[in-house]
Order: structure tokens, then sequence, then C-alpha cells
């Protein structure tokens, strides 16, 4: 090989080298600048430096080295420029390259590379150093000790408390949704709701929605969401002045000799039970062998009977202006019919069985034709009775469900330690009386209670007045019965052995003198 | 031409040109790079300028350059009253063979080393005299053209002080001198020396070492040093960095230059680098031979702005900017490497 190339190759290498050696060291530093940024703001936010993250920034490094190797070139005609300067040739180098590449020789082109070779013959390639700036090695090691030294830093105090705290979090949602998802599922098992009350798979799409999570404004989001949609469905199956009328009704039945079973069940909201006991009262009737007429007018004064009671109920919901238009109008047909149809009985009333041959056949056809639509009636009233019972039914699912997820959103914020209670089950704080020797009856609401709610100026008032002498004394019509409830339950709390006696009479005192009146003082008479 | 005789035009450059410069030593104390840059132009063909305060000895050393190099000297002593007939010479009317024709009597440029000095005394049309003469080497007159015999060069001398009935040279004179050279005082040593050389009843001895011949065999040698590519762009580069239009002009030049450099200097500055490269025994014109030869080459064609002469500006001053400012060659490729 020619001299002077292979001088120039050597010479090339090291500048290779340590071009190689400087980029490196500057891709390191830049690396660890990056990683120390953002290491930087993790630590300043109180985490700990996640450990992907030192894998990235090697995965990176690694990165910018292949393309250093790959990307770093060193042409000959710099490292001929380069060994000029280091090896203060005064230009021999690039010049011989020159004239060598534009093939001049002999004369001074042949003496010049001549001597240019005399001159590199004498000197050490190798001579060149490969090193960097002594600034870039420090810059290199404080970036790299710095790096290294972030990753000791542990999560501050509040981080580990956050992090344990994300991990309740998520330990809680995993449980709630556990026994919010028995729930639903146990819903979705059951026969789809009938009458289309609920959409088909609803419970499966609200299953499916339930998310596991560690945040906790995630999560009660989540459960305050799927609680507001229940409650919003809950809200457009609202029945209470249907259930207000058949209570009513229920109650006018109970007074009705023969209907007090239909009136009881109305009155305790068993429905259904009523829909099929309304069923038995049509006149083709469930019983076979019902041909006679006069079986026919017995029960038809039957149910006219009870069909009188059920308009007067109507009518003093509606005089109380707790009207329910759809039921009530139905309740007004039905009566109407009914009547009508009195009057038909009443001009066949001297017709006796034995004689049905004889009765004018057309008079016959229009009692039988009004018969059956009063029984269409009837069916449409049981129809109605059912889906009040089943949309009680499904109201109480999704109470259970909204309070399950209301539960879960005071036990995600840490108002109850414990989460849901079963259907049914005294909820935490309920307790039982000491006097009684079983547990006290909780009041839990699932679903067989409903809430009073109002418009301002609009139903009736809850207040009732009452007539009294003047003077004190207790009022002989209980204000309400939820403050007897509250006298007779914290009379009976402080009955308890661990209260002391002072307290015991205190609140009897209270009570007993609540309901006094102070006696009027009479005016001074001093003001003018 | 062959390696062993370039070899050979070299050593003889290189000898001539040391024996011609320790013969003047002899007689000129110090001033060393004066004289080595008044030899550099002489073997490149061009004349110098030389600039200083009277008494440095700018006479003294072109008589002595004259007397080693046994060359038909003139000296001209250039006054305000000089005439360009004066200079070039004249058609004198003479009887030949009882007729009465006009004959040309050569001027005192007539000679091979000519001594113009106090050259800014003259008034410009003397001045312009001796452009043809410097140029083209011959003189005109009455539409004959007389050549001058080769070598020849001019040396020329000028006061840098006395201002008073002096008229400055113009651009195209000035653009004629190969190098304006600047003679300062010597330093305590040398001063001492010419005490001693100058105060004897003996005054040193000079000898001529060379020839014409030699000086003219020098030149051809010179003009056959190569230079690199990379060299030869730097230094148009250079050159062209003094015009204040060049987008490689430094800031000083924007400011203070009204018109850079010539072509000339160009010229002028390869023939020095490549004598410089011969002297130091190189075959190759380097970019540090432009930067030797730079300033001489083009302190005197740099024609200042009005805020260049009103700030007091040396063409030094701009010229050191426009080589600092300039990359070196190399420079630019190499720039990712460190020289440690």
């Amino acid at each position: 090989m020619d001299a002077l190339v292979a001088f120039e190759e050597a010479v090339r290498r090291r500048l290779w080298s340590q071009a190689v050696l400087g980029r490196v060291l500057w891709a390191t530093v830049l690396v660890g600048v990056l990683i120390l940024a953002i290491a930087t703001v993790s630590l300043a936010n109180g985490r700990a430096v996640p450990h992907a993250l030192y894998g990235l920034g090697l995965i990176l490094w690694v990165v910018a080295l292949l393309a250093i190797l790959l990307g770093t070139r060193c042409r000959p005609e710099v490292s001929a420029a380069f060994a000029d300067a280091f090896f203060r040739l005064s230009d021999a180098l690039t010049s011989a390259r020159r004239f060598a590449s534009e093939e001049k020789d002999g004369g001074f082109y042949a003496l010049q590379r001549q001597r240019t070779e005399e001159l590199v013959s004498r000197l050490d390639p190798e001579s060149v150093p490969v090193a960097v700036s002594p600034m870039l090695c420090f810059a290199t090691m404080g970036a790299i000790l710095l790096v290294g030294g972030t990753a000791l830093v542990p999560d501050s105090e509040a981080t580990v408390h956050a992090k344990r705290q994300a991990l309740a979090i998520q330990a809680q949602t995993e449980a709630l949704n556990a026994e919010l998802s028995e729930t639903l599922e146990a819903f979705a098992r059951e026969t789809p709701e009938p009458m289309g009350l609920l959409p088909s798979g609803q419970w499966r799409e609200w299953l499916s929605e339930l998310r596991t999570t560690d945040d906790l404004k995630v999560a009660m989001r989540q459960y305050a969401a799927l609680e507001r949609r229940v409650s919003q469905l809950s809200g457009r199956l609202e029945q209470r002045r249907e259930e207000q009328l058949m209570n009513r009704i229920g109650e006018e039945l109970l007074r009705e000799r023969g209907h007090e079973q239909l009136g009881d069940q109305l009155k305790r909201r068993k429905y259904r039970d009523a829909a099929a006991r309304l069923r038995e009262m049509q006149m083709r009737g469930r019983k076979k062998g019902m041909t006679k007429l006069s079986e026919k007018r017995e029960r038809f004064e039957h149910w006219r009977s009870a069909a009188r009671r059920m308009a007067a109920a109507a009518q003093e919901n509606q005089d109380r202006s707790e009207t329910s238009p759809a039921l009530e109008a139905l309740l007004e047909q039905l009566n109407a019919l009914t009547e009508t149809l009195g009057g038909e009985w009443q001009q066949l009333s001297d017709v006796d069985d034995t004689d049905v041959s004889a009765m004018d056949e057309e008079a016959l056809r229009t009692l039988l034709e009004k018969m059956e639509a009063l029984d269409l009636h009837m069916e449409e009233m049981s129809l109605r009775l059912e889906r009040m019972e089943a949309t009680r039914d499904l109201q109480g699912k999704l109470r259970m469900l909204g309070r399950q997820l209301s539960q879960a959103q005071r036990l995600l914020a840490g108002r109850v330690d414990a989460p849901f209670t079963s259907p049914g089950a005294p909820r935490p704080g309920d307790g039982h009386s000491e006097e009684r020797r079983e547990a006290q009856d909780a009041v839990v609401d699932n679903g067989q209670f409903t809430e009073l709610k109002g418009l301002e100026g609009i139903g009736t008032s809850q207040t009732q007045i009452e007539d009294s002498t003047e003077g004190t004394g207790v009022s002989q019509l209980s204000a309400t019965g939820r403050e007897r409830d509250y006298a007779k339950q914290l009379e009976a709390f402080v009955q308890r052995d661990d209260v002391p006696e002072q307290v015991k009479s205190a609140v009897r005192e209270y009570f007993t003198r609540i309901h006094q009146i102070p006696p009027a003082t009479e005016p001074d008479g001093t003001d003018e | 031409m062959s390696v062993i005789a370039q070899e050979a035009d070299a050593e003889h450059f290189r000898d001539v040109f040391e024996k011609i410069r320790g013969e003047i030593s002899t007689f000129i104390v110090g001033q060393g790079d004066i004289i080595e840059h008044v030899l550099i132009a002489v073997v490149s063909g061009g004349h110098v300028l030389l600039e200083g305060v009277p008494g440095l000895g700018k006479t003294a050393l072109v008589t002595t350059l004259s007397q080693v190099l046994d060359l038909h000297f003139q000296r001209i002593q250039f006054t305000p009253d000089l005439l360009p007939a004066d200079v070039v010479g004249t058609q004198i009317l003479v009887e030949r063979g009882g007729d009465k024709v006009f004959e040309f009597q050569p001027g005192p440029v007539f000679c091979q080393v000519l001594l113009a000095d106090e050259i800014n005394r003259a008034t410009p049309k003397t001045q312009s005299a001796l452009l043809e003469t410097m140029q083209e080497r011959s003189v005109t007159v009455a539409n004959r053209t007389h050549r001058l015999e080769p070598p020849f060069f001019v040396l020329a001398t000028q006061n840098p002080i006395e201002h008073d009935g002096t008229y400055p040279l113009p651009e195209a004179q000035l653009d004629r001198f190969f190098f304006k050279l600047t003679v300062s005082l010597p330093s305590h040593a040398d001063f001492v020396e010419i005490l001693h050389r100058t105060s004897g009843n003996t005054p040193p001895e000079v000898r001529p070492v060379a020839s014409g011949e030699d000086i003219l065999r020098m030149g051809r040698t010179l003009r056959e040093v190569p230079i690199a590519k990379e060299i030869e762009d730097y230094l148009v580069r250079l050159v062209r960095a003094t015009h204040p239009m060049d987008p490689h002009a430094p800031d000083e030049v924007r400011h203070y230059v009204r018109h850079g450099a010539s072509p000339r200097a160009a010229q002028a500055i390869l023939a020095a680098s490549r004598a410089r490269a011969l002297l130091q025994n190189r075959f190759h014109v380097a970019a540090g031979d432009i930067l030797a030869v730079a300033i001489p080459a083009m302190r005197h064609r740099l024609i200042l702005s009005f805020e260049g002469e009103s700030a007091g500006v040396l063409p030094d001053d701009v010229i050191r900017a426009v080589l600092d400012s300039g990359p070196r060659p190399g420079d630019d490729r190499y720039s990712d490497y460190q020289i440690h």
C-alpha cells in the first residue's frame, strides 16, 4: 500500500475513533439529561423514578450508539487536512493527495510527493490521541452519577400513602364490583322483567360497565353515574299515586262484606293476588259450570258492590287531588259499565233460571255482551294490578342496587366501614333494643316503602288540625307517628344500664314538656 | 522537466537567495523581513515600494542590492519639478551625416535596478511615466517602444510623515507594486551594530554574488512550484474577502474598505508564496505561505472608505481581520476533531 495512503488511513481510523467516542459521550450526556429531566419531574412529584425509565434510556442510548457507529464517517481528505495541522506538515499531505487525484506527476509534483513521504515516514499516526474534552468526560460522569442517584431516591411518604390508598381503592372497587356483579348476575338470572318494564339485557349491560380502578375519583364517578341511571329508571317507574289509590280502594273494600280478602290484598299491596282474585270475580268466571242466570246475577251483584266501593275510593282520591288519571278513568269506566249492567239486570229481575229460554233473545245477547265487556275491563284491571306488582318488584331491585351503589360511594369516601348489607338485613347503626328479647325490626328500606316527594303548594296538607279547648295539655291527636316513634325509640335507648339516671329522667321530661304550652303572659300595660 | 533538474533548480534558488541575503546582511543590519521580502519580490519579477522615515536605510538597501546582484543600477531622486522625460528619456535633435535627425536619448529607467527615491514627491504626471515601464517593462517615446533589459525592477521609497509638497501615488500606480514594505526602526542591538559598521574608516565591502541570469532563472523556478486546489481556493477566498460586498468579508472590511485588493494582489501573493515555499525547502505552496506574505502584498491595494480614513484605520489591521476571520484550508472539514 502507498505510504501516504497508509498514513492517511491510520490517521483516519484514529479520527473516527475520536469522533465516535466524543459523540457517544455526547449521546450519553443527552440521554442522561433527558432521563434526569423526567426523573426530576417524577421526584418533584414525590414519586420514585420508575425503573422502566432507565430501561428506556438504555434502549435510547443503544440506538444512538448504533446510529453513531453507522453514521460517523471520516473522509480521507479530512484526515489528510487534520494530519497536516496536527503534525505541522504545512499542507503537504493535502497537496500530495490533491496532486495524486489530479494525476499530476514529474518535476516538482514528484519531488513534493517524495518529500511528503519522507516526512510521514518519520511520523507515528498512533500519536494522534483518541481523546475528548475533559469537560465532556466530567459531564458524562456527572450525568451517569446523577441518573444513578435518582434511582436510589424512594417514594415520598405522601406517594407511599397514595399508592397504598390506590391499592386499597383497587381492592375495594374489586370487592364492591364483585358484590355488585353478584347482585346484577342474580337479577339477570331471574326471569326477564315482565311487561317491558326494563330493557332486555339491562342488568348485564350495567354489569359490563363495572370497572376495577385504583383511582378514587374514577371509582366514585363510576358508581355515581350508575346510581344516577338507576335512580332515573326508578323515577320513571314511580307509581305512588296508583298505590295510594289502591290503598284507598283496599280500605273501602275492607268495609264491604265479602270483599275483605280483596281489600286486604290491595291494602297490603299484594297486587298479583288481588289480580287473581279479580279474575275469579269475572262474570264468565273460572269456575266451570256457572251457567245459571241466578248465579250470574248473584256474582254480578257481588261485583257491583265492589265496583261501587272502588269508584267511591277513586272519587275520594280525586277529591284529595291525588289523582291517578289512567287508573281512575279505568275505574270510572268499570263503574259505569257496572251501573249500566245493573240496569239491565234490573229489567231481568223477574226472570228465573227456568225461563231463560223465554227471554228476549236480543236482551239476553246484549246482557251477555255487556257482561263480556265487563269481564274485559276487569281483565284489564287485573293486568294493571299485575303490572303494578311487577313494577314494585323492579323498583325494589333498583332501590337495592341504588343503595348498594350509594353504599359503595360512602365506603370509598370513608363514611362507612363495611360494604353492602343484604336486602332486608340490618344496616350499620341499626342496632336493637335492649329491652326486647328479639332483635329490633330494623327499618330496612327494601323497596317496601315509598318516599314522600312533593311540590310546594300541591297536594294535601300533611298536618291535621285538632279542635281543642284553650289551655295546656297533651294533644289528644298524635302529631305525627314519627314523633311518637322517635320518642319511644329514644326512651327505650336510654333504658340501657350505662345511661345515667339523670339522662333517663331528662329524656322523659323532655318529651313531656315539649307539649306543654307555657301560660300566656299578661301585657304589662306600660307600652303605649 | 525531470525531477533531478527541478531539484537542481530548487537548490539553485535557495543557494542564490541565501547568498544574496547573506551578502546584503554584511552591509545592512537587521531588517531581515524587509530584505527577504525585497528579494522575494525581485525574484518574482515585482517592484517594491519601501515606506519609512528618513534614515532607516531604504536607499542603502536598494543600492546594496544592486551591488550584490551586479545589475545595472540607476537612481532617480523624485522632485516636484521632475518631468516624465527626465525619467523615461526623450528625443533629441542630433546631426548625423549632415542630416539632423531625432534620436532617442534613454532616460534613467533604462537600467535593471531602478531606485525611485521619494517617489511621492514627483507630480502624478511624472509618476505615471513609470506605469508602462513597471508593467510592460518597456518605454514608448515618439511611437517607438524600447524594451528594457531583463531583469528590471523598480524599488521606490517614500516618506510617510512629510506630506507637504508630496503627491500620493495613484491607485493604478500602487497596484503595480508587488509589495509595499514598511521599514521600521531597528532594534537596540541592530542600532549598536549599525554604529559599529558605519563609524569606521572602512565601510563593509559588498561583492556581487548573483547575476541577472540567476534572478531570471530563480523566477522561472518559482513559477513551477505547484499549488493544490484547496490552497488556491483559500487564496482566492482571502483576496475576495477584502471586498466589502463579499459574503465572507469581516465587519472591518464592510465598514472601512471602499475597494478591496485586485487580482494582481492574488498573483503577487501566489508568486511570493511559491518563493517562500522553495526557501523553506518545500515543493508546494502552503496556507502558511499565503498568510506570511498577504499583508505586504495587499496593504497598498486596499482603498479605505471615508469612515476608515477618519477612524485612522490601518490597512494592515483590516487585512489581519480578514486573515483571522477566514477559515484556514481544512478547518471546515476537520472541525469535529480536536488537535491537542
